[in-house]
């Protein structure tokens, strides 16, 4: 995977949340606030911060948008200016993924109008998390331990390069969670479009050299897997 | 006395006799408890009797019945009757004070007297038929003895018997009741009314020749039908001063019913709020022991409503908040509008014993805080998951008794992180757990001595039922051996991706992941007990 720089911007507990977790995974971050509170706590922390005014156009290309910034974190808490920086981004780089948080009831639509690749809906997904734990308990508790939670199981994309040992080979076929320690759900087929094919939908998928394994297992497995099919 | 020792004594019998006490709680339910499943029909079966007991009455002024007449006649007055007598039984123990005043008088060593236990008990009873609801039950018996004919008008007074059986009569009583000041001066103000105009036409029209008002009482009837602008027309004034005198009783009258009008409808304006939640807690009391309490219709609460909703569970949503309160009524749901806080309004909703779980959605972590406090004192058993707004009310939340915690930004987070590397797996996963598609994760229970049972996981076709196996959640531990990498949570164990040669036992919970329809199939398939 190439770890490019990742920019976040707002200043918050989400954004904290964020930062940890992605230091931890070793992306390359930076943080965006003008709060000084926030500065003398990233400080703290040694995570790379920057002070700069998300309104100027100048800053940001300063900041490598339109370089080699992949992704974007738009956490700002009010969806005005969220959007403003969606669209100053977008702006420079329409290529530039934009991950951002929807804090008003009707603005998800506003901020995908901006651009923004991803909205999340806290509201929307732990409304949804606490239907799960009434109707489902153990599988939400099984879900929350084991993926989200900080237990070494992880999902993963796993693309298939050309003439590896998986290359031409049925979904059927590879198998997976006997040789490895891995579900495979189902694959993208990036010359069918961005569409996720489920395993068991009924279409033996042939792998072709560009596609995406969606396989989830412990952290170990996946790399083993990775460069198993690398190396071959 | 050997009266009272035996009347003392089948007391004591009374109070031992298991079957005493089964009959007594079985009337009890039929007639009075109100949770009973059969009082309904108790009540039902009574409205019908009612009415074609004064159908029949109706008929018989102009028609001879003949025997059927008489036969129902004396039917349903023995009903009746045998309801009065049940319900006298019923409204209090007697023995219990038989035995109560006969211990005290035991313990102070004086001699005990039947007879002021007896006059306790009278008194008690008497309480219990001066009682309005219990004056109209024996106005509907006695008229039917005959040499009490003459009463038989109040036979008609069984219709009010069916105020018994019809539990919202009492909530319109209460609210009249409530405005008797109102009511008390407007009559005041209506006799004056009456007596002064009567007076007044009396005076100038008796004497008339040709006039229509002979006696007083004339005068009376023609006023009052004046004042409430119902006027007949068969009386009428005649002179001007009785005009006059008519012009301004109308105007009077006018005054008085838009009064009375408007004292109703504000009792009933105030009323309003609480005759609808009484109806939310009679639905929650219909499906007792299943319902959710949703305490906070903010953002969340919307979502967790409308899943639920969907799922067609029980649910009564408790908001502090006006404007959200009538947006939940909107959607149709049960609304209670009052702060969760008032642990009153929890009790009604049930906290006790009807609900299950209660969810603390507000946005305020002080409030949740304190409505999942209150609730598990009320409550220990009782689920309680509840929102934190904040990471550190987290454990504030689980010391006041949470069973489960919510951090809204903290999953958003998570989730944010998740996309970010992997959108596309991202996407599917997040498919698969909220159920898009109708492909989703399921459970499978392993039943003891069932087909499952003692099975090893590599025997059974998952990939040829269309399902995949994502993991195992037991209670027993396993040998290290068979497993790659258990998880273990509070109580129970997982498996991930397990051993073909995972032995199942009783209890085990399998995870599979598939579409709806071929989990449905491997369920029924199992029911079989083929596979």
């Amino acid at each position: 995977m190439k770890k490019k720089k990742v920019l976040i911007f707002g200043c918050n507990s989400l954004v904290n949340d964020v930062a940890d977790e992605l230091t931890r995974r070793k992306w390359n971050i930076t943080i965006i606030s003008r709060n000084e509170e926030c500065i003398k706590r990233l400080e703290a922390k040694k995570i790379k911060f920057k002070d700069v005014d998300y309104t100027d156009d100048e800053q940001l290309k300063l900041l490598g948008i339109g370089k080699d910034v992949d992704t974007i974190f738009s956490f700002f808490e009010q969806d005005a200016k969220n959007v403003y920086l969606i669209i100053s981004a977008k702006n420079i780089d329409p290529d530039v993924s934009i991950i951002t948080l929807n804090q008003s009831l009707d603005s998800p639509d506003k901020l995908r109008a901006a651009g923004a690749n991803k909205v999340i809906d806290p509201y929307e997904i732990s409304g949804r998390k606490v239907f799960n734990m009434i109707k489902k308990p153990l599988i939400s508790e099984t879900i929350e331990h084991v993926v989200f939670g900080q237990s070494s199981i992880n999902l993963a994309e796993i693309e298939i390069t050309e003439n590896s040992f998986l290359d031409g080979q049925s979904l059927g076929e590879a198998q997976l969670s006997k040789n490895y320690n891995l579900i495979l759900l189902g694959v993208v087929d990036r010359e069918l479009g961005n569409e996720f094919i489920f395993r068991l939908s009924g279409i033996d998928h042939k792998l072709d050299p560009n596609d995406l394994l969606v396989v989830i297992g412990a952290v170990d497995e996946i790399e083993r897997l990775k460069t198993d099919i690398s190396s071959q | 006395m050997p009266l009272t020792r035996y009347l003392v004594q089948f007391c004591y019998e009374l109070e031992d006799s298991a079957h005493y006490k089964r009959s007594k709680q079985f009337f009890y339910d039929l007639i009075e408890n109100p949770h009973s499943r059969m009082r309904p029909y108790f009540d039902m079966s009574l409205i019908v009797l009612v009415i074609s007991s004064v159908y029949l009455i109706i008929y018989e002024v102009r028609h001879d019945m003949g025997t059927f007449g008489q036969v129902f006649e004396w039917f349903a007055v023995s009903i009746f009757l045998l309801e009065y007598m049940l319900r006298l039984w019923l409204y209090n123990s007697s023995h219990k004070i038989i035995i109560e005043h006969y211990e005290q008088s035991e313990f102070v060593g004086k001699p005990f007297s039947l007879f002021v236990a007896v006059k306790n008990i009278a008194s008690i009873k008497w309480d219990y038929m001066t009682q309005p609801l219990a004056i109209i039950d024996l106005l509907a018996i006695i008229p039917s003895y005959r040499p009490l004919r003459f009463l038989r008008i109040f036979l008609l007074f069984r219709l009010f018997k069916l105020f018994r059986y019809v539990h919202s009569y009492s909530e319109f009583i209460k609210v009249l009741y409530e405005k008797r000041f109102e009511f008390y001066t407007i009559f005041i103000f209506i006799i004056f009314i009456v007596f002064t105009s009567a007076s007044a036409i009396f005076f100038f029209e008796a004497n008339e020749v040709g006039g229509n008002i002979v006696t007083f009482f004339d005068a009376i009837y023609w006023s009052l039908i004046t004042l409430t602008t119902v006027g007949y027309g068969d009386i009428t004034p005649i002179t001007t001063e009785g005009r006059v005198i008519t012009m301004i009783l109308v105007i009077c009258g006018l005054a008085v019913i838009a009064f009375i009008t408007s004292v109703i409808v504000s009792a009933f304006n105030e009323k309003m709020v609480e005759l609808r939640e009484n109806h939310v807690f009679a639905e929650i009391e219909k499906n007792s022991g299943m319902h959710t309490i949703l305490c906070g219709y903010g953002r969340m609460g919307t979502v967790v409503a409308e899943y639920l909703a969907k799922d067609k569970a029980h649910f009564v949503i408790i908001e502090a908040d006006p404007e959200n309160a009538a947006k939940a009524k909107r959607a149709g749901y049960l609304v209670i509008e009052g702060s969760a806080e008032n642990s009153e309004l929890l009790k009604k909703s049930g906290v006790l014993n009807q609900a299950e779980m209660i969810l603390c959605l507000t946005g305020s972590d002080v409030i949740n805080v304190y409505i999942t406090l209150t609730a598990r004192y009320l409550n220990p058993e009782i689920q309680i998951i509840s929102r934190a707004n904040h990471e550190d009310s987290v454990r504030k939340l689980k010391q006041a008794g949470a069973n489960h915690t919510v951090v809204p930004f903290k999953i958003a987070g998570l989730i944010a992180v998740e996309f970010i590397g992997q959108p596309v797996a991202f996407e599917a996963i997040h498919d698969i757990l909220s159920g898009k598609h109708d492909i989703g994760l399921e459970t499978v229970t392993v039943r003891e001595n069932g087909v499952l049972d003692g099975k090893d996981i590599g025997d059974i076709d998952f990939l040829g039922n269309k399902l995949l196996l994502f993991g195992i959640i037991t209670n027993q531990s396993r040998q290290i051996e068979q497993c790659k990498n258990p998880f273990s949570f509070k109580l129970n164990h997982f498996y991930f991706n397990p051993d073909p040669a995972f032995k199942l036992q009783p209890g085990d919970i399998i995870l599979v992941i598939g579409h709806q329809y071929n989990i449905v199939h491997l369920k029924d398939k199992l029911a079989l007990g083929k596979l």
